[in-house]
């Protein structure tokens, strides 16, 4: 596999290729600025873009904004967005078009190598990866709080896991439990907010879940 | 006592006195002719006033005329009488405004019709000073003449004595009219000083935003990264550690370094954030680390009788702190000193180098954030820095009881 890094700090820069390299994912460029991002991305065409938000000139919302442009241009490079802040607004947008091998993480999460590179390989496979942060600021926004509080306290654990994009496998491991139980109560879940039935394509499910807290 | 009797005594013939005689009789014939011409412009405008907008024209024409004659009077006190008189803010249209916009601005304005009564008031009480005069050196004159009874000679004496006093009231009455209505009203020196307060309000905020975007960008771009990147490295070596413990150590001796640069940037991070020791010790012990990191040679000087307040030596610092950055960053200079000392209420601080010049307090960077913390608390703000140096900071905050 393939990879282009965006990240201005060149510290940042080496470690993730450094941890990418861990896994075989070959980086073939990095750079710290958003024009230079879609240049390589445009240049080299890899499965994978791993871009900070935050970039020069501006400092801003750059990475965020090359992202979209990539994912309007390029619709096969997978997205993976990383911040030292998450916002669940910027998720929004992200997720806004095709929602198809997306990912939105803390920065932070860099330092769990098992479960980032875990993240990185869904992404680059068509899957999604939200980081838990921007799925509490989901669920705390969501203006659909009744049915929500219909959910069942494990229920609602399986929603949060969901939106982070997990599979009912990485879902039923993470709360210990069979994979059976999840697919029961992920069913469960999708009749009680009235989501049309569990599609086997993961990352439309979570697409189903985030726009579903959004609405 | 002497002094007054003395000056009593030479009163006939100071300079003071005739000057004083010089100064109304300018004064009268001025005031005569612009008694006449606004009068006359006055007279105009109130008999248009019925026919709607005319009047309005005229008025504002009037005060138009008034104020080039407040001008002319400014001038002629500061060069007879050697007296400064502040004008009053007169109307000032944006460029853009339109006739009908000038022309209401004028004749609504409060501090112009002042200006037109001091025409009005001014004949009147100019040719009653003189009259006075007149009439006392009058007394004089027959007094001596006559020549009758000794108490005729004592006011003939009183008189002699007397003209040049009345003179000289004439003279005070004079500026002292110009100075009340020529200058500024006292609610459009309040209304003045609450525009300044309010921009210097303003201007605090801002810096003060600002600086909070500087420190998270600091924290932000600086900081953050390290750590993360630390705990990388860690994560990394974690993972390695079973399989391949020489990688692990190395990437662990990595870790331990960047930690350690990482405190060292939270270090200077914070202090320069606030010192600390500037609380506990004051501007000459905060001052020795500043400059203890600065590649140019720095002589500090602080003689201070007493601490200032906590606020005045953060401003200070900063100034300090900011101009010392830009000595090492942008000045080029080989050597800087940083003086600070205290009289008469006001800290005074003075930051120079050898540079070569060109620094200026553009809107957004460093010094004008600088210029903005001192006028928050009513000090003043200076940069001279002519291209090719030597740059001077100064500035000069009240720290008075």
């Amino acid at each position: 596999m393939r990879a282009v890094i965006a990240d201005d700090s060149v510290l940042l820069r080496e470690g993730i290729t450094r941890l990418l390299a861990e896994d075989d994912i070959e980086v073939v460029a990095g750079v710290g600025e958003a024009g230079s991002l879609l240049n390589a991305v445009e240049a080299h065409q890899p499965d994978l873009a791993v871009i900070d938000v935050r970039m020069p000139p501006g400092h801003r919302d750059e990475g965020l904004r090359a992202a979209i442009e990539i994912r309007r241009r390029w619709p096969a490079v997978a997205l993976l967005v990383l911040s030292q802040f998450v916002e669940e607004r910027y998720a929004t947008e992200l997720l806004a078009g095709e929602t198809r091998g997306i990912g939105y993480l803390l920065k932070d999460r860099v330092a769990d190598v098992a479960e980032f590179i875990e993240a990185v390989r869904r992404v680059a496979a068509g899957g999604t990866a939200l980081d838990p942060e921007v799925v509490r600021q989901l669920l705390a926004r969501s203006r659909q709080s009744d049915p929500l509080g219909r959910l069942t306290g494990r229920e609602r654990e399986v929603l949060a896991l969901m939106a982070e994009g997990r599979s009912n496998s990485a879902i039923a491991e993470s709360l210990v439990v069979s994979t059976g139980a999840v697919e029961k109560r992920v069913a469960s879940i999708f009749m009680k907010l009235d989501l049309p039935p569990d599609d086997e394509q993961h990352h439309r499910r979570v697409l189903a879940v985030v726009r579903y807290l959004n609405s | 006592m002497t002094k007054i009797a003395w000056s009593i005594l030479l009163g006939p013939v100071s300079a003071r006195t005739w000057r004083a005689v010089g100064g109304l009789l300018a004064s009268l014939v001025t005031g005569a002719v612009f008694f006449c011409g606004l009068a006359v412009a006055l007279l105009v405008s109130a008999a248009l006033c019925w026919i709607v907008g005319l009047g309005m024209l005229v008025l504002s024409f009037t005060l138009r005329l008034a104020a080039r004659m407040a001008r002319f009077d400014r001038r002629r006190i500061q060069r007879l009488a050697g007296a400064r008189i502040e004008l009053a803010a007169l109307p000032e249209p944006a460029p853009d405004a339109s006739f009908r916009q000038r022309r209401r601005a004028w004749a609504r304005s409060p501090a112009a019709r002042r200006l037109a009564a001091y025409q009005l008031v001014r004949l009147p009480a100019i040719a009653a000073s003189l009259g006075a005069v007149v009439l006392v050196v009058t007394g004089m004159i027959t007094g001596f003449t006559s020549a009758g009874s000794a108490g005729q000679v004592l006011l003939a004496v009183a008189c002699l004595f007397g003209w040049p006093l009345v003179a000289r009231l004439g003279a005070a009455l004079d500026v002292t009219l110009a100075r009340t209505l020529l200058g500024p009203s006292r609610s459009g020196q309040l209304s003045a000083e609450v525009q300044r307060l309010g921009e210097a309000r303003t201007l605090a905020v801002e810096s003060a935003e600002s600086e909070r975007r500087r420190i998270e960008r600091d924290l932000h771009d600086g900081l953050q990264p390290k750590l993360v990147s630390l705990a990388l490295e860690l994560g990394l070596a974690r993972t390695r550690f079973e399989r391949d413990p020489g990688s692990a150590k190395a990437l662990i001796d990595q870790a331990h370094q960047e930690a350690k640069t990482a405190i060292e940037d939270l270090r200077s991070l914070v202090r320069g954030i606030h010192p600390s020791v500037l609380d506990e010790r004051g501007l000459d012990a905060a001052l020795s680390a500043l400059i203890a990191n600065c590649p140019v040679p720095v002589h500090v000087e602080v003689t201070l009788s007493r601490r200032p307040d906590q606020t005045q030596e953060a401003v200070a610092y900063f100034v300090v702190a900011e101009s010392i950055t830009n000595v090492t960053k942008h000045s080029g200079a080989t050597r800087a000193s940083v003086i600070i000392n205290e009289a008469a209420g006001l800290l005074r601080i003075l930051v120079e180098d050898d540079g070569h010049g060109g620094a200026r307090a553009d809107p957004g960077g460093g010094l004008a954030g600088l210029a903005a913390r001192v006028a928050a608390i009513d000090g003043t703000f200076a940069v001279r820095s002519p291209p090719g140096g030597p740059t001077y900071v100064e500035a000069v905050i009240p720290c008075g009881p």
